[in-house]
């Protein structure tokens, strides 16, 4: 069984079927890419395992226990840590506090904060080094100060991640990490998620619509049309899929 | 029995006053998404121009039904302005600011009305000249109803129907109704934004005027202040039906004008006012979207 | 060092304040004119609400205005203590501010909870909602005096218990929301779906600041009613919690200095217009309105008066 693991996952909004019937699967140290055209469900899978929505049917489920249905902090408690695909970031905090929120959690206690106790400096030493550790990986140094709305696109994009990182997750979610950003600014993000998972050997689920990202960077990637997984499996296979590229390109014309 | 319809009349009349205060509330809330805390006091100072119009024009030396209607009507006009120049010089700059910010600043906009009514009119009650005199008009089920109810009954359907035909059967009335549903797809449509807000506004403000004339003529003592509770009323009225939904403007209009005459009636009357808070806290816990209202839920 | 050391040195300067505030407010209390006294101590009172209201409204978001709801019940609940245990001694005092902060903060909690989903506007209206329940709720109980108001408190409260009650509350709030743990507070301001995203219980931590701001705002009541003597629910309108939202406001929305300033400010402006007579509230409102329109971040623009903080604050 995987690490992450969605089993049948159906929702629908009223009278609309957002996802059907839904599996996927993420183990520690895999990259797996999830792409289909627009509309296709692909954030509504990520909105499911990060406990913004509960599937009508079907079960989710993080190291052999069920998370469907858990609210989305208690979902990140547990090591599942996600972006969005419009940037949200905490816009008039700076750099370093928008990444300290992501430790905030595991902070220590308000108590020992109130009362000025040696733990409570002991945590505020502690987590700053982290903060900025996390800043220069991310080289985001330099912007430690400036509120988040005042980087560049690609800073903010890369702040969100770092941001990400700081809970601590197991699982990362990338929603379309490389959408508006520049070649050379993509072929470092590639690097850097490669990084990522050799690193803190987490595993990690990108969207995106840049094929050539996918397929280099992913070892499995799952197709979505219309709420339906319709294809699976090695980059290669999936490049000269019929159904995904009817998917993309539309039927063939004879 | 006759003690009950007699209550039921009397609190349709309210609810009609405060139906129309609430598609005001409800209308700039659709467009805006703003609370417009001033508009209680808008109706005040309808209520108030139609007792200086009325002396000035000479209707209240030499009452008439004809010279009430003018009345209103120019006050309702005085106010469509008022309104329009509240939404123009404090509002419209505040757009792209964060929700707060108008709110507070509404907020300042009605006090501002209020104490500055205060100011210039004094902070004595007046009273509003009988341009009509009370009469009872017919009896119904025992109870009986003047000819001022009938009139407020009447003038408030009027309006409410002709609201109606301009929101579905206009093309401004269709900007409307796009710009309350999403501001910026109906810019891009070539909608003028601004021009739609602010005819919402004097719209709104209109029925205001309109209510305040006629609450003058059935209760006659008008002071600065008397915006104060009937805005929470109507305000709370809106809510009850779904803020943004018309019809549920004027049910929750009149179910608050029946509620709480019924309540201090029959169990006391000192707590009238309290009914309005008590709905309001009831609905927001229970049923934030109001009786008509639909739920918009963000996209993530 | 150890433990107990550490916190003692770490708190040395906090304690000097209060002491040198205690021994001030000795000699003011005897020495300094009542009318100026008056506004000196009204201006401490007001820091209190206006920080503690800062903490729901500026730092953690939540558009309260119904923060007048929890001065009432602490200034009441205060001064039942007293009156009716019969205690008239300045030892009292620590026990009557606790048990009108105590009730305050059980209001807040309350009012807190049922209002959690609401957003904006919808919680704006809520809380002015419960605030004026509270108002009439109180006017209606005869055994506080009801309409004819609440008379014969002690006199027990003076410059050096409400300043100090003032250092107390500005630190506190400041050492909880400028903490790693604190920035929780300002996420949710910015972004709740964001925040819980990031493994946040944001209900507890909207829960926390409605509480601990109601707390302190009760307790402003307690020194309220033991400075003036007597209660009227006339002080505890919806224009008294619109007074506290425009300090915080004025000051800059999620600034504690500020606000303290403004606080100072907006205690004192009221004085300087006594000229005007009818038309003082008149131009309250115009400055309310000409703030909103030219400069709506406030004074601070959301920064602190500081040289020194943990994080960077946010910044504008």
């Amino acid at each position: 069984m995987a690490f992450l693991e969605l089993d049948a996952c159906t929702l629908s909004f009223g009278g609309l079927t957002a996802v059907r019937d839904v599996s996927l699967a993420v183990d520690p140290g895999e990259l797996v890419g999830v792409i289909g055209p627009n509309g296709a469900g692909k954030t509504t899978v990520f909105n499911l395992i990060t406990g913004v929505y509960a599937p009508d049917r079907g079960t989710i489920r993080l190291n052999g226990q069920r998370i469907d249905g858990l609210a989305p902090h208690r979902i990140t408690q547990r090591g599942i840590a996600r972006t969005f695909q419009g940037i949200r970031l905490f816009p008039t905090m700076s750099a370093f506090d928008n990444v300290a929120v992501g430790y905030s959690p595991r902070a220590g206690h308000l108590l020992d904060a109130v009362l000025g106790t040696p733990r409570a400096a002991e945590t505020r030493s502690r987590i700053g080094a982290e903060c900025d550790a996390l800043l220069k990986l991310f080289d985001l140094t330099e912007r430690r100060d400036d509120a988040a709305r005042t980087l560049s696109y690609g800073a903010q994009r890369r702040l969100e991640i770092a941001r990400a990182l700081a809970t601590g997750p197991k699982v990362l979610l990338l929603d379309e990490p490389a959408a508006g950003t520049t070649p050379h600014e993509k072929t470092e993000l590639m690097q850097r998620i490669r990084w990522l998972r050799d690193h803190f050997g987490l595993g990690i689920l990108i969207i995106e619509h840049d094929m050539r990202m996918i397929m280099e960077m992913c070892e499995r990637i799952t197709v979505l049309d219309h709420g339906e997984v319709i294809a699976g499996g090695a980059p290669a296979a999936i490049r000269a899929d019929a159904r995904v590229i009817e998917a993309y390109l539309g039927p063939e014309q004879t | 029995m006759d003690q009950l319809a007699q209550q039921l009349v009397n609190g349709l009349a309210w609810g009609s006053i405060y139906a129309l205060i609430a598609l005001g509330y409800t209308m700039v809330y659709g467009v805006l998404r703003l609370i417009n805390f001033a508009h209680g006091d808008v109706y005040m100072v309808g209520a108030m121009s139609a007792f200086y119009l009325a002396h000035a024009l000479g209707f209240a030396a030499a009452p008439s039904l004809p010279g009430f209607v003018i009345v209103m009507a120019l006050s309702m006009v005085v106010c469509a302005l008022l309104g329009a120049l509240i939404e123009r010089a404090a509002y419209r700059p505040l757009r792209r600011q964060p929700r707060w910010a108008m709110l507070t600043t509404a907020i300042g906009v009605s006090m501002l009305l209020e104490f500055g009514g205060q100011a210039v009119f004094g902070a004595d009650p007046k009273f509003f000249p009988q341009l009509i005199e009370s009469a009872p008009a017919f009896r119904i089920a025992g109870a009986v109803v003047t000819n001022i109810d009938l009139l407020i009954f009447t003038v408030s359907l009027l309006l409410m129907l002709g609201l109606r035909w301009f929101v579905y059967r206009t093309r401004a009335g269709m900007a409307l109704r796009a710009v309350s549903v999403n501001v910026d797809a109906a810019a891009l449509m070539g909608i003028n934004v601004d021009t739609i807000i602010a005819m919402t506004f004097m719209i709104g403000s209109a029925l205001a005027a309109a209510a305040g004339a006629m609450v003058g003529l059935r209760n006659p003592k008008i002071e600065p202040l008397m915006g104060l509770m009937p805005g929470i009323k109507a305000f709370v009225a809106a809510v009850l039906g779904g803020i943004g939904n018309f019809p549920g403007a004027v049910a929750g209009g009149l179910l608050m004008g029946v509620s709480e005459t019924l309540v201090a009636a029959y169990i006391s009357s000192t707590y009238r006012d309290a009914v309005a808070f008590v709905i309001l806290i009831a609905v927001l816990l229970v049923r934030p979207t109001g009786l008509f209202g639909s739920v918009t839920v963000e996209k993530v | 060092m150890s433990g107990l050391a550490f916190m003692v040195r770490r708190n040395a300067p906090l304690a000097l304040v209060l002491v040198g505030l205690g021994l001030l407010g000795v000699g003011l209390d005897r020495w300094l004119n009542a009318y100026y006294l008056q506004i000196v101590v009204l201006i401490g009172i007001n820091i209190i609400l206006a920080v503690s209201l800062n903490l729901i409204n500026g730092i953690t978001g939540q558009f309260s205005l119904g923060h007048a709801g929890f001065l009432a019940i602490g200034a009441y609940v205060s001064a039942a203590t007293t009156r009716f245990a019969g205690l008239s001694s300045e030892a009292a005092l620590p026990v009557a501010l606790l048990a009108g902060g105590g009730a305050a903060a059980v209001a807040g909690l309350a009012v807190g909870i049922p209002t959690l989903r609401l957003r904006g506007d919808y919680l704006a209206i809520a809380t002015l909602g419960f605030g004026e329940i509270i108002r009439v709720v109180i006017l209606n109980t005869e055994a506080v005096g009801g309409a004819r108001g609440m008379g014969g408190i002690p006199i027990l409260a003076g410059f050096g218990s409400v300043y100090a009650c003032a250092a107390l509350c500005l630190v506190m709030i400041w050492r909880l929301v400028y903490s790693p743990r604190g920035t929780a507070f300002f996420a949710i301001r910015e972004d709740e779906v964001a925040a819980a995203a990031m493994g946040i219980d944001t209900t507890r931590y909207k829960i926390l600041a409605f509480t601990v701001g109601a707390f302190w705002a009760g307790l402003a009541g307690g020194l309220l009613a033991h400075f003036i003597g007597y209660l009227h629910t006339n002080s505890f309108t919806f224009l008294r919690s619109v007074e506290i939202v425009v300090m915080v406001v004025l000051g800059g929305l999620g600034s504690l200095t500020g606000c303290a300033l403004a606080a100072a400010i907006l205690t004192i402006l009221p004085e300087l217009l006594r000229f005007g007579a009818e038309y003082r509230m008149v131009i309250y409102s115009l400055l309310l309105i000409a703030i909103m329109l030219t400069r709506p971040s406030g004074l601070m623009g959301g920064r602190e008066i500081s040289w020194r903080s943990w994080s960077s604050t946010p910044a504008r």
